[in-house]
Formats: C-alpha cells, sequence, structure tokens
C-alpha cells in the first residue's frame, strides 16, 4: 500500500499553532504586564494591545492553515516525497537508503485525534522542519515506519581487531597545564585591545584620556589592585576550567569512544566510531613550544544532532600522540611518521610566503598607520605589524597537505596555533578549490575541504599552487569501481 | 587537468539578477542623496557630492550590467554519474566537487523572482551543508533534480 499525494492530519494545524503559542506567551505575558501596570486595565494601549495579540494570532492560524494545506508527503517504493513551503515551493525526495531512523513520537494531543509524530532521521543534517511529519493518523505512521526500517543502510565492516579495552586518563598534573595554558586569557587582551579600538573610532570621548586620568589620580589604588584583579580573574579561569576537565577518561570500548568528565557537574559522551568524520590535533600557540597538543574529534550525529566537535584528549604530549591516535582511532584518523618534516606534506609555492605578508601585513600597516595617527604611543602599532608578519611567516611554514595511500587526506594549516586535520576521503563531503582575484595573478588558489559537523571549522588552505590545487581536486574525483572502505 | 564543467544556466538568470542587482543598488545611492541633502541645507564641500554622485553611478552599472554578465557567463555545472561539479563566482573563482555519493536530498526552490521568469534553484545537500545551481528552467531543474537524486541513489555509500 503505497500512498498518493496526501496531506498531513488536520490536526497539524492545532500543533503548530501550539507551538506559536508556546513560543510567544513569554513575551505577550511580559507586555500585558507592562501595559496593565502602566496604563490600567482599561487603557486605550491596552485595548490596542489586546487587538493586536489577537490579530497576531489570527495570522498565525492563517499561516498555519495555508502551511497545511500546502504541505505533501507521498510514500513511495524507494523513498519519502515531500512538497512544503508557502511563498517558496519546495520539493525534496528522501531516498530510503538515506533514511536512518524512523521515530514515532506522541504528546497528550496526540492521543486527542489518535495521531502520532513522524521524525525521520538521515545522517548529517537536521530535517525536523521538513523530514518530520507533525501530526499523522496511528495506522499511517506505522506503515511508514515498518516500510522504511526493512532495508538498513548496510553496515560497514570495522576492521579494527583491537577489541581490547583501552583507556586514557588525564592526571592531575596535565589537568594543571591544562587549565593553566589555555586560550581562555586571550579575552582578557582582546578586551584591551577593544578599548584602545574605541578610542580611535570615538575621539571625542577620549576613553583612553579618561582611563588614564583615572589612572594618574588614583595611581596607588590602581597599582595596588589591577595586578590583583588580572591575577585573580586568571585564577578563577584556571579553577573553572579545572573543574570541567576533572577526571577526564577516555575508554575505546567496542564500537565506541566514551569520554566522562567533570567533578561537580558530571558529562558523558558516548561517539560511535563509524561516526567519527575527522580528527583535529591543535597546537595551541602557548603549548607548542612545550610539545603539548590537544586532540578533537568530530563526528556526525544522529538524527537532530548536527554532529559535533568534541575535546578527544585535551592535553597530551606530542610524542605519545602516534600511539594514542593508533589506540583509538581508525587508521584513516592517524598520523604516522613525522609531519613536521619539509618532504612530508606538500607544501605552499614559495610565492606564497611573500603573498601572505601581503594579506596580513597590509591591513596591520593600515591599522597601525591610524593608531600611530591617534594614539600617543604609536609606535606600538609597529609592533603590530611585526607580529602580523610573523603570523604570516609561520602559516607559510606550516601550511601543507597529503594524500596517503590513495585514501587518507591531512591537511594542516596555523593562523595563531597549528592545527592538523586527518580524514578519509570518503569524509570530505564536498571539495573545492577558490580563487581570488589577488590569487588569480599568482597563481594559488584555496583548497577547502567540507566535513559533516564542522560547521564554524574552517578547513581550507590558502595559498596552494594552482597545479596543486588542481591535483588535489583531481584526486577527490578519482573514483574505484567500488567502494571497501570502513 | 580536468576541464570545466559543461553547462550552463538559464539565461534569463540574467534578468533576475539585474532586477536584485537594481535593488540592492539603492543602497549605494544611500549616502549620496544623504549627503545631498545635507549639502543642501548646510552645504560646504560641494566636491564631494558630485563624487560620491560618480561612485554611485558606477556601482550601480556594475552591479546591474557587469557583474550579472560575468556571474552568467562564469557559472557551469555539469552532472556525471560519479559527481557534481561546479563552477562559479565573479570576484572569487569557485570549484566545487560533490561526490554523488555524499549526497543526501536534492531539492528545488523558487522565490518570486525566479517564478516570475520560470526558473528554479537546485539546492545539493550534504552531510556538511548544501550548495545551489541557480536558476535553471524549472523543466530543467526538474531533470536535474531528478537526475542526481537517481544517481545518488545508485551510487555506493556508507554514511
Amino acid at each position: 500500500m503505497m500512498s498518493n499525494r496526501q496531506r498531513l492530519h488536520p490536526s497539524a494545524i492545532i500543533f503548530s499553532i501550539i507551538k506559536v503559542i508556546k513560543d510567544s506567551v513569554f513575551p505577550v505575558i511580559i507586555f500585558f504586564i507592562t501595559t496593565l501596570a502602566g496604563s490600567g486595565l482599561l487603557s486605550t494601549r491596552m485595548f490596542w494591545l489586546i487587538i493586536v495579540t489577537i490579530a497576531f494570532f489570527a495570522v498565525m492560524f492563517i499561516v498555519a492553515v495555508i502551511r497545511w494545506y500546502r504541505f505533501h508527503y507521498s510514500v513511495e517504493e524507494d523513498g519519502l516525497r515531500i512538497e512544503y513551503g508557502v511563498l517558496i515551493r519546495n520539493k525534496r525526495f528522501i531516498p530510503q537508503e538515506r533514511i536512518q531512523t524512523v521515530n514515532l513520537t506522541e504528546t497528550v494531543f496526540h492521543r486527542l485525534f489518535n495521531t502520532v509524530k513522524v521524525e525521520i532521521d538521515t545522517a548529517g543534517s537536521s530535517l525536523q522542519s521538513e523530514g518530520g511529519l507533525t501530526s499523522i493518523n496511528y495506522e499511517e505512521a506505522q506503515y511508514i515506519k515498518s516500510h522504511f526500517s526493512n532495508q538498513k543502510a548496510k553496515h560497514t565492516i570495522d576492521n579494527e581487531e583491537n577489541s581490547a579495552d583501552t583507556i586514557y586518563t588525564l592526571n592531575m598534573k596535565d589537568l594543571l597545564i591544562e587549565a593553566s595554558t589555555s586560550s581562555g586569557m586571550g579575552v582578557f587582551f582582546i578586551i584591551i585591545a577593544g578599548i584602545f579600538q574605541l578610542d580611535y573610532m570615538i575621539p571625542t570621548f577620549d576613553l583612553l584620556g579618561i582611563l588614564t586620568g583615572f589612572i594618574e589620580s588614583n595611581l596607588k589604588l590602581v597599582l595596588f589592585v589591577l595586578p590583583i584583579v588580572v591575577v585573580l580573574s586568571w585564577v578563577f579561569s584556571v579553577i573553572g576550567s579545572m573543574l570541567k576537565n576533572a577526571n577526564f577518561t577516555l575508554k575505546k570500548e567496542g564500537n565506541n569512544l566514551y569520554i566522562s568528565r567533570g567533578l561537580l557537574e558530571k558529562r558523558e559522551i558516548a561517539i560511535p566510531i563509524k561516526r567519527i568524520q575527522a580528527i583535529r590535533v591543535v597546537e595551541g600557540i602557548i603549548r607548542q613550544p612545550f610539545g603539548f597538543v590537544t586532540v578533537y574529534v568530530q563526528s556526525a550525529g544522529y538524527g537532530n544532532d548536527l554532529g559535533e566537535s568534541t575535546v578527544l584528549f585535551p592535553l597530551l604530549r606530542r610524542k605519545k600522540l602516534y600511539s594514542f591516535l593508533e589506540s583509538t582511532v581508525p587508521k584513516h584518523f592517524r598520523i604516522e611518521g613525522d609531519l613536521d618534516r619539509n618532504d612530508a606534506l606538500v607544501r605552499l609555492p614559495r610565492r606564497s610566503l611573500l603573498l601572505k605578508c601581503i594579506r596580513y601585513g597590509v591591513p596591520a600597516l593600515l591599522m597601525a598607520a591610524a593608531m600611530i595617527y591617534y594614539l600617543p604611543w604609536g609606535w606600538v602599532s609597529s609592533m603590530f605589524v611585526l607580529f602580523a608578519l610573523a603570523i604570516a611567516y609561520f602559516s607559510y611554514k606550516d601550511a601543507g597537505w597529503m594524500v596517503e595511500e590513495g585514501n587518507r587526506f591531512t591537511m594542516r594549516y596555523r593562523l595563531l596555533s597549528r592545527t592538523t586535520i586527518i580524514c578519509p576521503k570518503y569524509r570530505i563531503q564536498s571539495a573545492h578549490v577558490n580563487q581570488s582575484l589577488f590569487q588569480r595573478r599568482s597563481r594559488t588558489t584555496t583548497i577547502l575541504i567540507l566535513i559533516a559537523g564542522s560547521i564554524g571549522v574552517n578547513t581550507a588552505l590558502w595559498g596552494v599552487d594552482e597545479q596543486e590545487g588542481m591535483s588535489f581536486l583531481h584526486w577527490f574525483q578519482a573514483h574505484k569501481t567500488r567502494h571497501t572502505d570502513s | 587537468m580536468r576541464p570545466d564543467p559543461v553547462q550552463r544556466i538559464n539565461k534569463k538568470a540574467l534578468n533576475v539578477w539585474r532586477i536584485i542587482g537594481a535593488i540592492t543598488s539603492l543602497i549605494y545611492w544611500l549616502p549620496t542623496v544623504g549627503y545631498i541633502l545635507f549639502h543642501y541645507f548646510i552645504g560646504f564641500y560641494g566636491w564631494i557630492g558630485w563624487l560620491l554622485l560618480i561612485l554611485s553611478s558606477v556601482l550601480t552599472f556594475i552591479t546591474i550590467v557587469t557583474i550579472p554578465k560575468i556571474k552568467w557567463l562564469r557559472w557551469r555545472y555539469e552532472i556525471t554519474e560519479h559527481e557534481i561539479s561546479l563552477k562559479y563566482g565573479v570576484f572569487i573563482i569557485r570549484r566545487s566537487i560533490i561526490p554523488m555519493v555524499r549526497v543526501q536530498h536534492v531539492d528545488t526552490t523558487q522565490g518570486p523572482f525566479l517564478r516570475y521568469y520560470g526558473l528554479a534553484t537546485v539546492m545539493i545537500s550534504t552531510a556538511a551543508g548544501s550548495h545551489e545551481i541557480p536558476a535553471l528552467s524549472i523543466q530543467v531543474a526538474d531533470e536535474v533534480r531528478n537526475r542526481i537524486s537517481e544517481l545518488a541513489r545508485v551510487a555506493d555509500h556508507d554514511v
């Protein structure tokens, strides 16, 4: 029994209205209270407020009806087809194979109408608003569920024989180191820099002048208090960090990685190894000289979870990194060999160094020029330029990418901290090579990869040679006749 | 080196982009008009007004005439059995490869402007985000959508 184009059960209208009410109850109540207090129950203001509220809900009702009217779904042999949208018409087809789970949930209201809510979860993105059928007749829902559950996605073969438990814990000493070297302090300096910027932008206000005046007149007090404030805030952030990461334990058991941490607030996360999208190794600017790294794991979620980037281990010695990765993650996520060697990764061409200097140096120069003009201590701004050039140099030196065994992709880049990303080719959702006008003349490009669950993590490399960029794309396009990866 | 993708998008895209460009360029005129009013009532530095006028005109011309044309000339796409290949961009040329295996679902959408010209945009979603092919005729858009949908299901996948 396959269904034709159908609409949701009319009760869906009620459900969306309930949702709107739920979302707007709080502000509406606030409005009413303030109007009541301010103008009274029988005032004209109150009158208008009531009118507006009624109008608002009337509009919401109409919109809900239209939305219900426009929403169609049909259960087909090999997938679910949906059409929706009020102003913009959207058609979507969710193939059988993409459907991970079909969840049926019901609320009290659902029982009234003998309906349920059907949620269809696919890997990666959350389709709540479209793949979710808010209210469907119970029998129909059961049918949908069984229809799609019959053919589950193929299981990938886990070829890691290492089934023994592996446990990594963070000891006291490392906990302390982690807490004290974390980049939280950076915020403090940004605030200071912000004050400088503010003064530049509002010269008449002369924030800095006021500040210096205040400092001068209360010099002793400030000199006494300020360091204490700084130290205290640092101590608090260290304590907070320690509480968060106390008893950090990473355990590999079966097909999952289990992470637990926290003292006051205990958190436990299970990450299915099969859902790992990529591993990120970050060497912060303070930690790197001491040989410490932080490992993050990027995983794709099930259903509503958009996937996340979680700390796999907060502080690890670089020397132990290889064996750590070997005992926790599958082959395609590991670093093998020394990446610092010049010939390990495909590096940026020489001219990219100059280009990066321009790219970072020019804005810094402009900022410095502005600062010299406005600030009394203009020479500080020249440090700015030097800083920018240093960043340019190190970001050039550390940048690179490589492909091993035709499958494992590694990319390393640096802005302040050095980040290395490792993932197998099949976890790269799409690959891009971009070239700006500026890059066109120098025959350089930017290569970029998209990985599931990493919105906001910038996996791009700027300044890659044009030919290399195309060979990267070429590698990505190459396909085997059968995928036998896991 | 692989050649660029072949297919072009619908020519009427130009119209849509021009209209959108016209609307956007109104913003460029704000400072100019603002300054002219300012100059009218208070009035000094008249030459700035002329400068702004020229600037807005140039920007408007570029937004309505030049950029849509370049954008249209550059936009290419190609659907093969194994991947979707895109090339687009005005100031930054972007090349994208989306393996068919990674495609989760395909939609077609039409905003009001597109609908007026009988065009639609194809949106391809992967686990990491969406990509789009703008302004294809409805018929072509549907074909493309169906084709990608077909190919995506046939392709071997693991997530």
